[in-house]
């Protein structure tokens, strides 16, 4: 299958991502977070780790990295929910996390199915 | 079939960092430093933490003190407002006792620095500390050897004090048996007859190992009750059902009526409880605990970027290898997964390191501040996560570029 020339939003959506993940890997140590519970650094690590994968997923324009972000974002969301963390910063993520994925379906068709 | 290919995919990733040795060393120093930063930081921040709450606890969740300054540390706090108050005195203890409904126990304290002697041995500022009957239901403490003092020794102002373990080893070295001799405090003579639990350095500064207690009518003979220097107060415990809030509401009332104050008039006592000191600590921790977060974890990006650069060099290096991998067959997933583990191991086995040498400087600090700093389970498991997640993160574009090499042209690659 012919490399697809990947499109500028793509781009900006998966390199935007990836700062906001190194930046939010900062969030694991955050005093608050550590208070909600022993795992709940690591879960929150592990749903960054996925996003910044899917990113990497996107700039190489393959369907998994689409599929990885809508299910990051989905646990995400299940993740706040659970621990009743669900605060205005949380719905404008999930507003955004909206805003892409659509973005991204728009361009699905050009990207690769293989890993 | 999936887990032969992770044990192939791990021994080639073993192989590899047993290969460079050096070099797997110098890539994994920045994460044993990022790891050693970030977590000495949350454990020395913890272990500070649960030594305050612990003398904070020890003081009491329940119980209001009715004092003269009120526990409010932060900017703009109006002493001067404070300063012409008047201390608690012992009498109005029996009036609070008749009038508050809400309150289960109520004493009385007062303490100051006195110098205690028992034969050559000498204690200088010893903590003396006076305390009515009631006391030993609001302040919780072990007493190893000997007793508490009895109720008649303590409206009686008998001469009998329980030694706190500094003081006890202060005036008795050499492990001499302290109950029942006879010491001088304040010059005044006082029979020993207990022994309080050793606790360690007290970040609040109210560990019983440098207090003597005496009954508060034996105290009052030599220390002035109506003194501010002697730090009077007295504390209240709130019945079971009565909240904290219930409880001051009530102090409220009944203290302005036994001062007589005017229903404009400021209040001129200060009603303290134990979670205005807890609340201003926690906001120091937090500051603490996030300078430590970004300082720590600048660290580990920059141990991340380490081993990512080592991740291109090894992908770089091994690019035939790779070739010739995926032309007999390799999966992509099989040079990814290889790629991978390979980062993870070496960031795992940096953070493990920095987590060894934490555990071993909590047991050297432990012994010489003579307060107890652990390394918790939650510290452990932070750690670890962030040394797994620092490892995919900084090896999965090279490991991703590795598996995505077109065979032919990486078996041709020098």
């Amino acid at each position: 299958m012919a490399k697809e020339k990947r499109p500028k939003i793509v781009s900006y959506i998966a390199y935007g991502r990836i700062i906001g993940t190194i930046f939010s890997l900062f969030m694991i140590f955050a005093p608050s977070v550590k208070r909600l519970g022993d795992f709940v650094p690591m879960g929150l690590g592990i749903l960054l780790t996925l996003q910044f994968i899917s990113c990497i997923g996107l700039l190489h324009m393959k369907r998994w990295g689409v599929h990885l972000l809508i299910i990051v974002a989905t646990c995400k969301l299940l993740f706040q929910l659970s621990l009743d963390i669900v605060s205005f910063n949380q719905i404008m993520s999930l507003l955004f996390s909206i805003t892409y994925t659509s973005i991204l379906a728009f361009h699905y068709k050009k990207m690769d199915t293989n890993l | 079939m999936v887990l032969t290919l992770l044990k192939e995919s791990i021994v080639f990733a073993w192989q590899a960092l047993v290969s460079n040795k050096l070099r797997t060393f110098l890539s994994l120093l920045g994460i044993t430093i990022g790891i050693f930063a970030i977590i000495t930081v949350f454990t020395i921040v913890d272990s500070l933490e649960r030594n305050i709450r612990g003398s904070v606890q020890s003081l009491g969740d329940n119980v209001v003190y009715v004092m003269k300054w009120p526990w409010d540390f932060g900017p703009g706090y109006p002493w001067w407002k404070y300063m012409n108050r008047p201390v608690p005195a012992y009498k109005e203890l029996e009036e609070v006792k008749r009038k508050t409904k809400g309150a289960e126990v109520v004493a009385f304290r007062i303490g100051s620095r006195k110098v205690l002697k028992h034969l050559n041995n000498t204690v200088e500022n010893g903590i003396v500390s006076g305390w009515s009957y009631d006391y030993n239901q609001i302040k919780t403490f072990d007493i190893v050897d000997g007793r508490y003092f009895r109720e008649d020794e303590a409206e009686g102002g008998y001469n009998v004090a329980i030694l706190g373990n500094a003081i006890a080893e202060g005036l008795f070295p050499n492990n001499e048996y302290p109950i029942g001799k006879t010491i001088k405090v304040a010059g005044r003579t006082c029979k020993v007859i207990g022994l309080f639990k050793k606790e360690g350095e007290s970040m609040l500064g109210n560990s019983m190992d440098n207090q003597i207690v005496v009954p508060f009518n034996f105290a009052r003979l030599f220390m002035d009750v109506k003194s501010e220097n002697n730090d009077p107060f007295i504390a209240v415990k709130a019945k079971p059902n009565v909240t904290n809030v219930q409880l001051k509401e009530e102090l409220t009332g009944v203290m302005r009526s036994i001062r007589g104050l005017k229903p404009l008039a400021d209040d001129d006592f200060a009603l303290n409880e134990t979670n205005l000191l807890s609340k201003n600590f926690d906001g120091m921790f937090d500051a603490i605990g996030i300078a430590g977060a970004i300082i720590g974890g600048f660290s580990i990006l920059v141990g991340g970027f380490g081993i990512a650069n080592i991740m291109f060099v090894s992908v770089r290096e091994r690019t035939n290898i790779i070739g010739i991998q995926k032309s007999l067959g390799a999966k992509n997933y099989f040079i990814l997964a290889q790629f991978l583990f390979e980062a993870v191991f070496l960031s795992l086995l940096g953070g493990i390191i920095g987590l060894l040498l934490i555990y071993l400087l909590t047991l050297f600090a432990g012994d010489s501040i003579d307060m107890e700093i652990t390394l918790t389970r939650s510290n452990v498991i932070l750690g670890l996560t962030i040394s797994v997640l620092i490892g995919i993160i900084s090896g999965f574009i090279p490991a991703y570029g590795a598996s995505q090499l077109d065979p032919v042209e990486a078996i041709r690659t020098n």
